[in-house]
């Protein structure tokens, strides 16, 4: 009895430093706040997920507000996807400057191919030509500008 | 008695913790704590795996040749292959660099065909699965691939004119079957022997007969491909490891397969069933004599670009190359394509970060196709590995150094597992049939 309860304790003591080791590494996963879709309106979800249906979000500084749909999932390799445009109110934002910036942090390179993006009239956009071309975590930047507000979305994904 | 005192919320935390660890750490490294599937590899080591085989049956659809899977074309294609009378001196044929004792590729680090070529010559072998042709991707289809060396002074170092005539000599029969009728080429004066774009001969022809005798050469590219699209390395010990037969490769090159999707990272470039990425990179690889391809480059017009009034080298790789190949008139956008309708390359320009970027080549039959790189620098795979331990090159490169390319700490062990995993995708020979000159139609 008397080993058990050695035992037991030995156990809580690793539990306790299994819950320290998890708070301190949970800090090396990537805020993913930033991938957000229709379905579960900014809750947290500390794994980096997969782009892929609907995806809403502000910029950093809640400028705009993006509405991006990319279809099935976002694939290694090429891929396009829509980008509706609206400000913080809601209201559309037509003849906006868009940039995308695929890039690879833990590689240190971006993509091997550079997004363009077209206006689709209105506050709608196409973004093609965006290519993810090994699999792993990536990053995307969205930098958006319209007058004299300029404002970015990173997003944090995995590629399979 | 152990696992009886741990309470569900110690499950908990080690499941917490596990997570965590994860999502530290890149998508490809497979935790090895993670419990075997079977007696060798994890669940998700086993996910990678199965990225690696089998190799599809056909490869992609050859959009822009009608004739890409036509077996007339493919036989004939063969014939073009080996018949060294496609050249100036009738003594160069694609069999002379391309042969078929070593893999579809010769031993020497840049090729001797009229003149010492600049870059490797790669392995035709699954080059039916590539994007993108050519180290530097400055070709997009095989058919257009095989036109270039036809005519490139350190090749073959022929013309259209010459080619076209030796057609109506001796393969108007069978060409004919394929294409169409040729056409009367016997007047001298409107067709002379010899020529090819710059040459005075075929720059006086009347345009509608440029471009008549130019439809001929890029039959004879469009039956090489049917030719080549049949020159697939498949069933190698390592597919049929991942079949289910786990004998088929050794101990030790299981251990390197763990390496190739793990510590190693190949598989970040090298991925997919015929091992590449159908992209492009930079790992710092030193190039050949870089001067050799200025006499090229003069002839480029190179379009208005911020570092457009440079001169080309042969170390600017997937740079130039993207140059050359919008200003292709045999790419597939262009009137000789047989489906421009794809616009496959709109997006394609040039930037800086394509500086120095060369071709993920194939790794399956690997283990025949020393040397390596494009450069041809690296004459053993013991060389190659070495080279990516110690995180690549430093110097003799242009543009910058992809980030991927780092130090591995491999040790000795592992870097032999690593090779004794690439030996294993080495394909079953190909058909006699398909590695000779067919004596007939």
């Amino acid at each position: 009895m008397e080993k058990m309860r050695s035992l037991w304790g030995e156990i809580n003591l690793i539990s306790s430093i299994v819950l320290v080791i998890f708070l301190v590494s949970a800090g090396c996963s990537e805020d993913s706040s930033n991938v957000v879709t229709d379905h579960d309106h900014g809750s947290h979800d500390h794994g980096v997920v997969e782009l892929k249906g609907i995806v809403s979000k502000h910029t950093t500084n809640q400028m705009f507000m993006l509405k991006l749909d990319f279809g099935v999932k976002l694939v290694k390799g090429m891929n396009s996807f829509t980008l509706t445009l609206m400000n913080h109110d809601g209201k559309a934002v037509s003849g906006a400057q868009i940039e995308v910036i695929p890039f690879m942090t833990a590689h240190n390179h971006g993509s091997s191919a550079k997004p363009v993006v077209t206006t689709q009239g209105g506050e709608k956009y196409l973004v093609e030509n965006v290519v993810f071309q090994m699999m792993g975590e990536w990053d995307m930047t969205i930098k958006v500008s319209q007058g004299k507000m300029s404002d970015e979305l990173k997003l944090t994904f995995s590629i399979k | 008695m152990l696992k009886t005192l741990i309470k569900p919320n110690c499950y908990f935390l080690l499941f917490l913790f596990s997570f965590s660890l994860v999502s530290c750490s890149n998508l490809f490294t497979v935790p090895e704590d993670e419990a075997l599937e079977d007696e060798e590899f994890t669940s998700a080591e086993w996910e990678l795996i199965g990225r690696l085989s089998p190799l599809p049956t056909n490869p992609p659809s050859s959009l822009t040749n009608r004739f890409a899977d036509d077996p007339q074309a493919a036989k004939l294609g063969q014939h073009f292959f080996f018949d060294r009378r496609f050249s100036k001196q009738g003594t160069i044929s694609c069999a002379t660099c391309h042969s078929p004792f070593h893999a579809f590729t010769d031993v020497e680090s840049t090729s001797l065909g009229s003149g010492r070529g600049d870059r490797n010559a790669p392995t035709i072998l699954n080059s039916a699965y590539n994007h993108w042709q050519y180290w530097d991707g400055r070709k997009d289809s095989l058919w257009s691939q095989a036109l270039a060396p036809l005519e490139a002074s350190n090749e073959h170092n022929g013309s259209r004119l010459q080619y076209a005539k030796l057609i109506d000599q001796y393969y108007r029969q069978p060409y004919e079957a394929i294409f169409g009728l040729l056409p009367n080429l016997s007047d001298l004066e409107r067709f002379p022997p010899q020529g090819k774009p710059g040459s005075k001969a075929f720059d006086q022809m009347a345009k509608s007969d440029q471009i008549m005798i130019t439809r001929i050469f890029v039959n004879i590219g469009k039956a090489i491909e049917a030719y080549e699209r049949k020159l697939i390395s498949r069933n190698a010990p390592f597919d049929e490891f991942v079949a289910g037969n786990r004998d088929a490769i050794s101990r030790e090159a299981k251990r390197g397969v763990k390496i190739f999707i793990g510590k190693g990272e190949c598989i970040l470039c090298h991925d997919g069933p015929n091992f590449n990425d159908n992209d492009f990179h930079n790992l710092g690889v030193q190039g050949n004599n870089p001067q050799m391809m200025d006499s090229q480059a003069k002839f480029m017009r190179v379009p208005q670009h911020p570092i457009g009034g440079e001169k080309r080298t042969n170390a600017w790789g997937r740079f130039f190359g993207i140059e050359q190949l919008l200003q292709d008139p045999f790419n597939n956008d262009g009137i000789y394509s047989d489906n421009t309708a794809a616009n496959q390359l709109k997006f394609l320009t040039p930037f800086e970060f394509h500086l120095g970027q060369f071709k993920t080549p194939t790794l399956r039959d690997v283990a025949l196709t020393a040397p390596y790189s494009h450069s041809g620098r690296f004459h053993t795979l013991e060389e190659v590995i070495d080279f990516y331990n110690r995180g690549g090159g430093n110097s003799g490169f242009m543009g910058e150094k992809e980030g991927t390319i780092k130090s591995l700490n491999l040790s000795q062990e592992e870097k032999s597992n690593l090779i004794e995993f690439l030996r294993t995708l080495t394909g079953r020979p190909l058909p006699d049939e398909l590695t000779r000159n067919p004596n007939s139609f």
